[in-house]
């Protein structure tokens, strides 16, 4: 295991390079230079205390935020804010559930996957609306659904489009245990297929069976181990 | 905070108080009293002043607000600010001064005229702004927004005034034109232009002292702002 | 260039479907207008000719008003939900919401203000047909909206929101209604539209300017 796991090391490519990340808030520094690495087949964990600026260090991979400054963020090989189809490698799950509460759920999906251009998205929808079991409900508007199955249509809003990396600001929030258990299967399967996952959550020790890395935000800087 | 008001200041205050009292007892004392008009079109020398001010004004806020958006300088926000401000408060003085003109010399409060009502318009984009400004709450896309609504601002405001230029005017024609406008004797052309440059001065002096408003008001929200964030953390 | 096309068409179907499950925009803004028309016949004089004579006017105020709650409704539903991110995260560029946003607005106008014209015929009794109209209200309804997106997507930024959009957005506007007007009038008098060319150029001026602003500045105002 441990020698299978060694030859992969050293085969897996980066998905994700950023350098000397910088952003100002009026005058505060939130983040100082910050260096990320983020591999195929890596499911990091960001911790970090409340308004250190995990959700805008993830802004700023996911493109939605430009830095104040920067030496290269690189998804893929490509330069992230030059290039507008480099966006579609990374998935974003963020606090506000991007849906529009007026449609339903089936119609959300079709119009991301408009998007994003995906091909064959019918299957895509139709598959993963079964794995988080909303087949059912796919008809009825997002405005008539619980917390916890909006945050289910948004996580598989992000990965209607089969992105590289998964970026995912406290993911488990209002998810219950089926939702969770799901979820961490998901991550599993990406990290088997070579695909990355970068998430937040105010309970790192729950990720402890499947985190590849956690990473510290503290005073604009990233410190890290891995596990 | 102990704020210091750098001495230069105080220069072009003094000049600025010194011109403008030059140019009322040459209004007053030096200009003959118009044939047709009468006493009331000496209000002529500060309206024609306020409302060269309240277009410089537009156009430094809309100049500042072009930097603004290439240099990303805040100072140029504070300009933009300032002159938005400033020019607001000469813009209404310059309507409401023609108005009480227009009332003997055309026995209408109020007509419908490209310039004036350009210049209302003017002021109802400048008060726009200054809405805009105050309910905005995000610092770091606040400057943007308002600079592209200042320069929007600054487009419309030439567009208003050819679109409606085909309305019949009332209003004398100072410059070009000579069989419509009002015959100026020399005296009443030196003080316009005393008047005018005295007015431009002011402005001067007023631009500095608002700019450096912007630039304290600002830096004292950024520490009201960390002091705040600190307090989080420690509770 | 089509991939563009499709986004595009993506997200005016987008707000169609909403519109048809919600019908919180087009009908509410065409209620607006009717009831406007109604109050219209208490202040207006009973006779043909000045009802005829400030027919355009009034027309294209209404159109004016009632279009607003088309703006704003249609920018809030991205606001909600943070919509605006996921446009921000998706591959595509923020050119195409600007236009789509414009093209939504753009249809709810000129389809309510080409029904104006013949309800305020029958209410006032008073002959309003030409074809030309169909082009003169295209291009007073694009200009609106062009800028009307741009404005409303500052102010959907603001505390006040909808309050503030008529307070920016009116004193900007007023070029373009005026133009908009004199030709509609002109048209309506059954004069010949030769002697307004300069007008109708106007008109087509500032919707060239309006549309250029709006593609140029959309990308800064929404990005962070």
């Amino acid at each position: 295991m441990s020698n299978s796991n060694l030859l992969l090391d050293s085969l897996e490519q980066p998905i994700l390079t950023a350098k000397k990340i910088r952003k100002k808030f009026g005058r505060l520094q939130v983040l100082r230079s910050v260096n990320i690495q983020i591999r195929q087949g890596d499911c990091i964990v960001l911790t970090g205390e409340n308004g250190v600026g995990k959700s805008t260090l993830i802004r700023i991979l996911s493109g939605t935020m430009k830095p104040d400054d920067y030496e290269s963020i690189r998804i893929c090989g490509e330069e992230l804010f030059e290039l507008d189809l480099s966006k579609k490698k990374i998935g974003l799950v963020s606090h506000q559930s991007m849906l529009y509460s007026d449609l339903t759920a089936l119609e959300n999906l079709q119009f991301f996957t408009r998007l994003y251009g995906v091909q064959n998205s019918e299957e895509k929808i139709r598959n993963i609306l079964d794995r988080f079991g909303l087949s059912l409900r796919k008809n009825d508007p997002i405005r008539s659904y619980s917390r916890g199955m909006q945050q289910r249509i948004s996580i598989s809003r992000a990965l209607i489009h089969d992105p590289e990396l998964l970026l995912m600001d406290e993911p488990f929030t209002g998810l219950d245990e089926k939702g969770t258990r799901i979820l961490k299967e998901i991550i599993l399967e990406m990290k088997v297929l070579k695909k990355a996952v970068l998430l937040t959550t105010h309970d790192p020790n729950s990720m402890s069976e499947i985190a590849t890395k956690y990473l510290n935000l503290e005073k604009g800087m990233v410190t890290g181990d891995v596990v | 905070m102990r704020i210091t008001i750098p001495t230069k200041y105080f220069i072009f205050d003094i000049l600025a108080a010194i011109l403008i009292l030059i140019s009322f007892v040459l209004v007053m004392f030096f200009t003959p009293v118009e044939m047709t008009m009468g006493l009331v079109q000496k209000i002529f020398y500060f309206h024609v002043a306020h409302a060269w001010i309240g277009m410089l004004s537009f156009i430094v806020a809309a100049a500042a607000s072009v930097l603004f958006l290439i240099s990303n300088n805040s100072m140029n926000d504070f300009i933009a600010e300032s002159a938005v401000e400033i020019g607001l408060y000469f813009t209404i003085i310059a309507v409401v001064s023609g108005s009480i003109w227009a009332k003997p010399a055309w026995n209408t409060w109020w007509t419908w005229d490209p310039r004036l009502t350009t210049t209302t318009i003017m002021a109802f984009i400048y008060a726009g702004y200054q809405f805009l400004r105050q309910s905005l709450d995000n610092p770091e896309k606040k400057s943007r927004i308002l600079a592209l609504y200042c320069i929007i601002g600054c487009i419309s405001v030439p567009l208003t005034f050819f679109s409606i230029r085909g309305y019949r005017s009332i209003h004398p024609v100072l410059i070009g034109s000579e069989s419509q406008g009002m015959n100026m004797t020399e005296p009443m052309i030196a003080t316009m232009i005393i008047s005018i440059f005295s007015f431009t001065i002011l402005y001067l002096a007023l631009m500095h002292h608002r700019v450096l408003y912007a630039k304290i008001k600002e830096e004292t929200e950024a520490e009201k702002y960390e002091m705040e964030l600190e307090d989080e953390r420690n509770s | 260039m089509k991939k563009f096309l499709v986004t595009l068409i993506a997200l005016i179907r987008k707000d169609l479907t909403i519109e048809r499950h919600t019908r919180e925009i087009f009908l509410v803004m065409f209620f607006f207008a009717v009831s406007i028309l109604f109050i219209l016949n208490f202040v207006l004089d009973t006779e043909i000719k000045t009802r005829y004579n400030s027919a355009a006017g009034l027309i294209w105020i209404i159109s004016v008003i009632s279009g607003q709650l088309c703006l704003n409704q249609i920018m809030s539903l991205e606001k909600e939900n943070d919509m605006m991110q996921a446009f921000l995260a998706a591959p595509i560029p923020l050119t195409a919401v600007y236009i789509s946003k414009t093209i939504t607005c753009f249809l709810g106008m000129y389809g309510m203000t080409l029904f104006l014209f013949p309800l305020y015929s029958i209410f006032y009794n008073v002959s309003l047909y030409s074809a030309n109209l169909l082009w003169i209200a295209a291009l007073g309804c694009w200009g609106y909206a062009s800028m009307g997106v741009i404005i409303s997507a500052m102010t959907i930024q603001t505390r006040m929101r909808d309050i503030l959009m008529p307070v920016l957005f009116f004193p900007v506007i007023i070029p373009l209604i005026v133009t908009v007007v004199k030709v509609t009038q002109t048209s309506f008098l059954g004069e010949s539209l030769s002697s307004v060319t300069v007008w109708i150029s106007q008109l087509v001026v500032f919707n060239i300017i309006f549309t250029t602003i709006g593609i140029i500045s959309f990308d800064s105002l929404m990005k962070d």
